[in-house]
């Protein structure tokens, strides 16, 4: 929340993908918002490995270069974490909990969930609408304390001063809708297809493939699980968040995979960026 | 749409919290022991102008009072009262003294000066005769007007007797 609600405030904006570094410069005032400065760093190979970051000193020392390089030290930081490494589950408690005791019932959740789940983790949790009075519905969302604790100590080292942790597809469904459409978000190395309902993600996909021949085929399978799972809620429109080069091929077969309607991001930038801006649209807490 | 932290964003609200708590107290604290000050201050300012005020009513009724004392010693009735009581006495003698003047042998006997010195009142005047003089001076006796009555005068002149004596009386 901003303590003062006649000055702007300004917000980085950070994606990290397997390709390279996203930053966006983030001027919000109580009308607009406005675009400073973008920033694309690429990263080598074997910086990431199965998905996941492994070498945090060489991420760190990129980094913080970039940071001063733009002088963006201790600006406030949003960053996102890729839904596949993070899990999301809804979870109904009885009404009247306090925030530990439903931290709590979280943890017993997940050590049934995952038996021989021994790490530590880090947990948010969100109130969704209940639909019995006496019922909380909360929405939560898990990942490893080590990973997370390492990728807070890189970009405290880096310079940036970090508010909140978002998970990407909800960055992403910020940047470029604000009605609950489904997105497919194809990148470079890696893909995702994801639906939502009115309070949170209800469908998530995300995969590597070498070839686009072989994108579109998991594609395909994906969509084919979801119109499978999914009958009631047959989707009707999409949002193809997809290079330019690329765009027709992804619009092709998402015709012929079903009847519906390819929605274009109304973006001001380039779909590159799109996480980047929606982690950055956030609103930062007074902390 | 829900919105997800992961950051530990529960333990730092916690400790903003609590910061802004503790400012907020200090603020207030702060306020309160100005407003006080400025209270105090405003209560000394106005203690003190009332005591000036005071002071100055007091000087006042002293003033007053002095002035009321200067009055009363100007106005005093007492001493007058006793003063006017002795004129009145003083006057009733005379008015006695005249009336008695009159009285005794008015058309023989004629005054032609009077004068007064502290208790001795000198009568200068004609008698037609000795024996008119002498019949006034023993009538006047007989009134007792004057405790002691000496002739310092008499003297013939064609057809009337000219004196002078004096009357002694007590001092007033």
């Amino acid at each position: 929340m901003n303590q003062f609600p006649f000055t702007s405030q300004i917000t980085i904006g950070l994606d990290i993908q397997v390709d390279a570094i996203r930053l966006l410069q983030l001027k919000k005032s109580r009308r607009q918002s406005e675009i400073l400065h973008t920033a694309k760093l690429s990263l080598p190979q074997g910086l990431f490995s199965e998905g996941k970051i492994n070498d945090w000193q060489l991420l760190t020392s990129l980094l913080a270069e970039q940071v001063e390089n733009l002088g963006w030290q201790n600006l406030p930081t949003v960053i996102g974490l890729p839904a596949h490494l993070v899990r999301m589950q809804r979870l109904s408690l009885p009404a009247g909990l306090s925030a530990a005791e439903i931290e709590a019932d979280i943890f017993l959740q997940l050590q049934q969930e995952m038996p021989g789940l021994s790490e530590p983790l880090a947990i948010d949790f969100s109130f969704l609408s209940a639909k019995e009075p006496d019922v909380l519905e909360v929405l939560y969302t898990a990942v490893r304390e080590h990973y997370l604790a390492a990728y807070l100590q890189c970009l405290a080292v880096s310079g940036l001063n970090v508010k909140i942790v978002d998970v990407d597809c909800y960055a992403l469904k910020r940047a470029l809708t604000s009605e609950n459409l489904p997105i497919l978000h194809v990148k470079k190395h890696d893909s995702e297809f994801m639906v939502f309902d009115q309070h949170s993600l209800i469908f998530h996909q995300h995969w590597s493939a070498e070839t686009s021949e072989e994108n579109l085929l998991r594609l395909k399978d994906y969509w084919q699980i979801y119109a499978a799972t999914f009958r009631e809620h047959p989707l009707k429109q999409i949002i193809l968040c997809v290079e330019e080069v690329a765009y027709f091929a992804y619009e092709k077969i998402l015709r012929e995979l079903a009847d519906c309607e390819i929605v274009s991001p109304a973006l001001a930038m380039s779909c590159d960026f799109a996480v980047a801006f929606g982690l950055a649209q956030r609103e930062l807490p007074a902390w | 749409m829900v919105t997800i932290n992961l950051f530990p964003w529960r333990q730092r609200q916690q400790i903003y919290q609590q910061r802004m708590l503790k400012k907020i107290i200090g603020v207030a604290f702060l306020l309160t022991t100005v407003a006080n000050i400025i209270l105090y201050g405003a209560l000394l300012h106005k203690e003190n102008h009332a005591r000036l005020r005071l002071a100055a009513i007091k000087r006042e009724l002293k003033r007053y009072a002095a002035l009321q004392a200067r009055i009363a010693v100007k106005t005093n009735f007492a001493a007058p009262i006793s003063m006017t009581k002795e004129l009145i006495e003083e006057q009733e003698t005379i008015k006695t003294f005249f009336a008695r003047m009159g009285e005794a042998y008015a058309a023989e006997v004629c005054f032609t000066s009077l004068a007064r010195e502290q208790n001795k009142m000198t009568f200068v005047g004609r008698a037609r005769s000795p024996s008119d003089m002498s019949q006034f001076f023993q009538e006047w006796q007989n009134t007792r007007l004057f405790p002691e009555m000496q002739i310092e005068k008499l003297e013939q002149r064609h057809d009337a007797l000219k004196f002078r004596w004096q009357g002694i009386f007590h001092a007033l």
